[in-house]
């Protein structure tokens, strides 16, 4: 067991240092010249020493082997370059825009999971019933309305309309809205997933068998099914989460979350290219690190897993 | 009552022309998903075919109607902030996102099915480097990717179709790598090896076909994912300039307006909704059509 | 692992339903008894400062900030002119090289240390200093010499700079201790203090309880009324506005969509900046033909209907402009642009057009392209159906201003390729701005004009004064107006607009949209 861990955090750490060597060679891949982009976004008369103190800070005055180099390096001190347009260290501004970004991310699963989960299950318990249609009819809805939009018509509704909840407060209360947007929309596509891995289960012979034995459906339901069922909720939760990141970056847009979804877009729209590396780098962090804890869970409820 | 799963128990389906082909299609039909899924698709298709030809209004001349009026008679989804009647806006929109969805999956789908394929064939360390990065990728949220693409190499319509088209090549060649993997290890299938067929004929003649009916799904799912995607980076900026009608830039464009004149969101945001729905309700009866173990009954 | 008891786990979910239902309660209930504190002003914008080093940046949102905390150097009043602030009187010689700035006694930083001559000194140094490399260098003047007398800083320039003292009202003041290293600490003389800045949230301010005013707008004598300043970013407009309505910011910048609307409501009072000296204008490439041609040009200015673009893509909240030099600043003077520029006239445009060889069946394709602001992207399709009415085909690209620059600055340059029509903007405190945009060789943005009579009259702008001085403005601006290197459209263009509820008074936005929060009150 130690050693597939093991096995999985050395994969997981090769991984991300591809994904850095990736990174801090973007900026090549680009047309154009870098330095414009960021001299058009200032005022002003632009000098030849402003551009020389950007070239020297996004380390492009060094030959291209070294770069990566240099930005490994610079990651293991805890430096991960400065902002252009902030005049901050990247990794101040991420830092702290971070947490707001994994509490919208946890609270929306939250919210994913206390309402799909059930959906699903019973959706999968009364598998070709109306009851599963209708309830499949509204996950499906619920998959095809546009985050965006829905986040409009909830901020119109709950805030500008009915007043109830704030936008712009800054603490708590104003998570609640892009929590639900999001939540709601990936309840969906949690509900779904979890009715096929549950019907999946249910149609397993040992099902049957545990039936035939006369045993209740209560004992039927949890000690047959629920624990082979883990491993796939497990999954369903995690891929949830990554897609859950991909739409949190609209949803912060949208609420105007003050997490790194948003400040990433901005970057991406400046080309604030050390805030963009810094991003990419903790995002793959993030997600590699839920892939090894997946597997490690997967060992965990599976151990034969480990053998391969 | 059926047996349990035993996948020998599928048939494949490279005898086209069998009776069991035949009858599949007939279920197809009959199956209420496939039929809702499809009608909504057929309508689409057509509004965005035809629709151009039949709209009242030009598209994109200002000041046709009163800015911002509610529906009427004379502009049933009423008119946009700059006078423009939204309902000739729409149907011309569905030309566009018809063209969106064409556009990616084309790139997705035909580059997905190639390099899942070949790492299925590859064998080695090859197969094994290529499946690794290819899910690792697929970790990332492809509307991240998307937005990277697009926001690198410039907002233009025509870069969002690429882009989005890119960042389901990871999901494409996952299903195909599967598909291509189970299928090979079927006895047919050595059986046709040992005969002596050549590699090019094996894919094509009987590969492909077994392909075909769970990439028509992912496909029809990929098309819904497509449009989404497509318009959530229309409504981040990064997609059609004005005065294109795609209805995720509709959206953007008359954000603000929302609460002077909140119908105006409605019309273009239903119709992404309505298209997206109708191919996940295909996609998802045709997958459970395929999908032999969901036939059973499990009481 | 058989946590679940006896419950079925119908009961499980309903539970969930049941707690899920009762949060939801509380944090509504919760929601709806908080509003700002009546000591606090909360003014909510759509960007954050990107830095609090005055040298370092050009960008409004920025001197906004910046303003509040570092006082000006001078101050400018109601027409513009200049005034005593911190300094106390302001000397030039005759031949214009020589300024002394006699500072008030006593005045103190934040901080404590002194604001003086020395720490004036200080800034003009540091702000020319080429390893600084700061944006806004040449408005501190070709300096010869600077140097501390008493209570005095003199400044000897190279050459005359008429427009230095309209700068100088502008021009804020850093406290040297603001610089320790490579931090920068906001310390200034101004009405407010720095506290305490949450990236991409919110910049804390509180009150200077020593301020003691000499701004001619400003009507409170001492420190501003209200005890903190805080300044929110809210990127999205639809946000801003429910904050606003619920109670929790006290300004904000509305979106034009929601200024329209509320323009004459009784419960919000809007500020419109009308010291917003902002002229929005289309450029050209002209290396590019056919507007390397001055007829082409002009017909595309022909067909400008300025007042349908104030309509529809601004919803009527700002004004047609006709002059390069922008209203309210020396020199605007509406009639005599009006008389030179090309007036309104599709038919001119399409004769102008047909000369140059391009007619239906060999139209004149073009590309529009600005940079994301706020009603710029319908002005251009508004230009985009005007343009089409004489036959003009155009796309439009409309992006982040990133993009746009880049992409501007090569077309700028190139020869060839599809001609652009630009839409840009240039705001300032003195129409000296007209040499950054059309000096040539040029800079980035602007590839100047390569005309030896404009390039002497831009020079002859800054070292006339009064009448001498506005006799070359009109002569550049019929240059400018007359070749149609420059078309206006209207003004004000971008951040114009300040959306408060009625109970507030005492709200005024000073030069360049900067707003001043001295005499502010909430009731």
């Amino acid at each position: 067991m130690a050693n597939y861990i093991i096995r999985r955090i050395f994969v997981g750490l090769l991984t991300l240092l591809l994904t850095i060597i990736g990174i801090s060679l973007l900026i090549h891949i680009v047309p154009g010249d870098p330095i414009d982009t960021f001299m058009g976004n200032e005022g002003g008369l632009e000098s030849p020493e402003q551009i020389a103190r950007i070239r020297r800070l996004l380390g492009l005055d060094l030959p291209l082997w070294m770069q990566p180099i240099v930005y490994l390096k610079n990651i293991l001190a805890g430096d991960l370059g400065q902002s252009i347009f902030m005049v901050t260290p990247v990794a101040e501004l991420l830092l702290s825009r971070l947490p707001a970004t994994l509490s919208l991310a946890v609270f929306s699963l939250f919210i994913a999971i206390i309402i799909g989960l059930p959906f699903g299950f019973f959706a999968a318990y009364n598998r070709g019933t109306w009851i599963d249609n209708i309830l499949m009819l509204v996950a499906v809805i619920g998959i095809a309305m546009p985050t965006f939009w829905m986040g409009l018509y909830f901020l119109l509704l709950f805030s500008l309309i009915l007043d109830w909840l704030p936008v712009a407060s800054g603490d708590y209360r104003s998570i609640f809205l892009p929590a639900l947007t999001l939540g709601l929309t990936f309840s969906s596509v949690l509900a779904r997933m979890t009715r096929s891995a549950m019907i999946e289960v249910f149609t397993e012979d040992f099902i049957r068998t545990a039936r035939a034995k006369g045993l209740p459906e209560t004992i039927v339901l949890y000690r047959h099914a629920l624990k082979p069922a883990m491993i796939s909720i497990v999954t369903i939760i995690a891929v949830t989460f990554g897609y859950l990141m991909g739409g949190v970056v609209i949803v912060e847009n949208v609420f105007s979350w003050n997490g790194i979804g948003r400040l990433a877009l901005e970057a991406i729209i400046l080309r604030d290219y050390p805030i963009i590396q810094g991003f990419v780098l903790i995002f793959a962090s993030i997600i590699i690190l839920i892939s090894i804890l997946i597997d490690i869970s997967y060992a965990w409820l599976d151990p034969r897993i480990t053998y391969k | 009552m059926r047996k349990s799963i035993n996948h020998a128990n599928i048939k494949s389906f490279s005898e086209s022309n069998s009776p069991k082909t035949r009858s599949v299609f007939k279920r197809m039909i009959r199956n209420s998903s496939v039929r809702i899924g499809g009608c909504i698709i057929l309508f689409f298709i057509l509004i965005a075919i035809f629709g151009p030809l039949i709209a009242p209004y030009d598209p994109t001349k200002l000041g046709v109607a009163k800015r911002l009026l509610s529906p009427t008679w004379d502009f049933p989804f009423g008119s946009d902030a700059l006078g423009r009647d939204i309902l000739t806006r729409v149907m011309f929109g569905a030309r566009i996102t018809l063209y969106i969805g064409i556009v990616s999956i084309s790139i997705g789908l035909l580059s997905g099915l190639i390099i899942g394929i070949f790492a299925g064939y590859a064998g080695g360390w090859v197969q094994a480097v290529l499946m690794r990065s290819v899910d690792f990728l697929y970790t990332f949220p492809d509307i991240l990717i998307a937005i990277g693409l697009v926001a690198f190499f410039g907002p233009s319509l025509t870069n969002t179709m690429i882009a989005v088209g890119i960042s389901l090549i990871p999901y494409y060649t996952r299903v195909t790598y599967s598909v291509t993997l189970v299928e090979r290890n079927k006895p047919y299938f050595e059986a046709a090896q040992a005969i002596g067929a050549g590699r090019i004929r094996l894919i094509l003649r009987h590969l492909l076909p077994n392909i075909i009916p769970p990439i028509i799904v992912v496909g029809s799912l990929g098309f819904s994912a497509a449009v989404l995607s497509a318009a959530a980076l229309s409504f981040l900026g990064l997609g059609a300039m004005p005065p294109t009608p795609e209805w995720g830039k509709m959206l953007a464009e008359n954000r603000d307006y929302i609460l002077l004149a909140p119908w105006v969101l409605l019309f273009p945001g239903l119709a992404i909704m309505l298209t997206v729905l109708g191919f996940n309700i295909l996609g998802d009866g045709i997958r459970d059509l395929l999908d032999p173990r969901l036939r059973k009954d499990i009481r | 692992m058989n946590i679940i008891k006896n419950n079925t786990y119908f009961n499980c979910s309903k539970v969930f339903w049941k707690i899920g239902v009762l949060i939801t309660a509380i944090l509504c209930l919760i929601a709806n008894t908080v509003f700002a504190a009546s000591d606090t002003i909360i003014l909510a914008r759509g960007e954050d400062s990107t830095t609090m080093d005055l040298h370092k940046t050009s960008r409004s949102v920025d001197y906004q900030v910046m303003d509040s905390i570092y006082g000006n150097l001078m101050a400018l009043d109601l027409n513009g002119n200049v005034s005593p602030n911190y300094a106390e009187k302001m000397t030039v010689s005759d031949d214009g090289l020589t300024y002394r700035f006699t500072m008030r006694e006593g005045v103190m930083c934040h901080d404590g240390t002194p604001f003086d001559a020395a720490a004036v000194k200080w800034n003009f140094d540091r702000a020319t200093d080429p390893d600084i490399a700061n944006p806004m260098a040449s408005r501190y003047g070709d300096i010869a010499e600077s140097y501390v007398e008493g209570n005095d800083y003199v400044l000897k320039l190279k050459s005359a700079f008429s427009a230095l003292p309209a700068y100088a009202g502008e021009m804020p003041i850093m406290c040297p201790s603001s610089i320790q290293g490579d931090e920068v600490i906001p310390i200034g003389a101004g009405p407010w203090k720095f506290v305490s800045w949450d990236r991409g949230n919110e910049i804390i301010l509180e009150r200077n309880e020593d301020y003691v005013n000499y701004n001619p707008l400003v009507k409170n004598p001492g420190p501003p009324y209200m005890k903190r300043l805080i300044w929110k970013v809210i990127p999205e407009a639809t946000a801003r506005m429910a904050a606003l309505k619920a109670g929790e910011v006290t300004f904000m910048e509305p979106s034009l969509p929601d200024a329209a609307a509320l323009i004459n409501s009784s419960e919000f009072k809007m500020d419109t900046a009308p010291l917003s000296a902002q002229k929005p204008y289309l450029g050209f490439t002209t290396g590019i033909a056919p507007f390397n041609d001055v007829r082409a040009r002009r017909a595309i200015a022909h067909v400008i209907n300025r007042q349908q673009i104030a309509d529809i893509a601004f919803e009527g909240l700002v004004k047609p402009n006709y002059c390069p030099i922008s209203p309210g600043l020396f020199g605007h003077n509406e009639e005599f642009c009006k008389k030179h520029a090309p007036e309104y006239d599709p038919e001119k445009a399409k004769s102008l057009l047909a000369e140059l060889g391009y007619n239906s069946s060999n139209p004149l394709e073009i590309i529009l392209q600005t940079g994301v602001s706020d009603g710029w992207g319908k002005t251009l399709e508004v230009i985009q159906q005007q343009l089409s009415d004489i036959g003009v085909k155009s796309s439009i690209e409309y992006t982040g201003w990133g993009e746009f620059r880049t992409s501007i600055q090569e077309r700028n340059l190139a020869t060839e390729g599809t001609p652009v029509v630009w839409m840009g903007g240039m705001s300032g405190v003195d129409p000296d701005y007209v040499v950054f945009l059309w000096t040539f060789p040029g800079g980035p943005q602007n590839q100047g004009i390569d005309d030896a009579d404009l390039q002497q009259l831009l020079l002859d702008q800054r070292t006339t004064t009064g009448a001498a001085r506005l006799e070359v403005l009109n002569d550049i601006q019929k240059f400018l107006l007359e070749n149609a290197y420059e078309v206006l459209l209207v003004s004000p263009g971008w951040s114009f607009l300040t959306l408060y509820k009625s109970n507030v008074e005492g709200f005024q936005r000073k030069h360049v949209v900067i707003p001043i929060f001295n005499d502010v009150k909430i009731n």
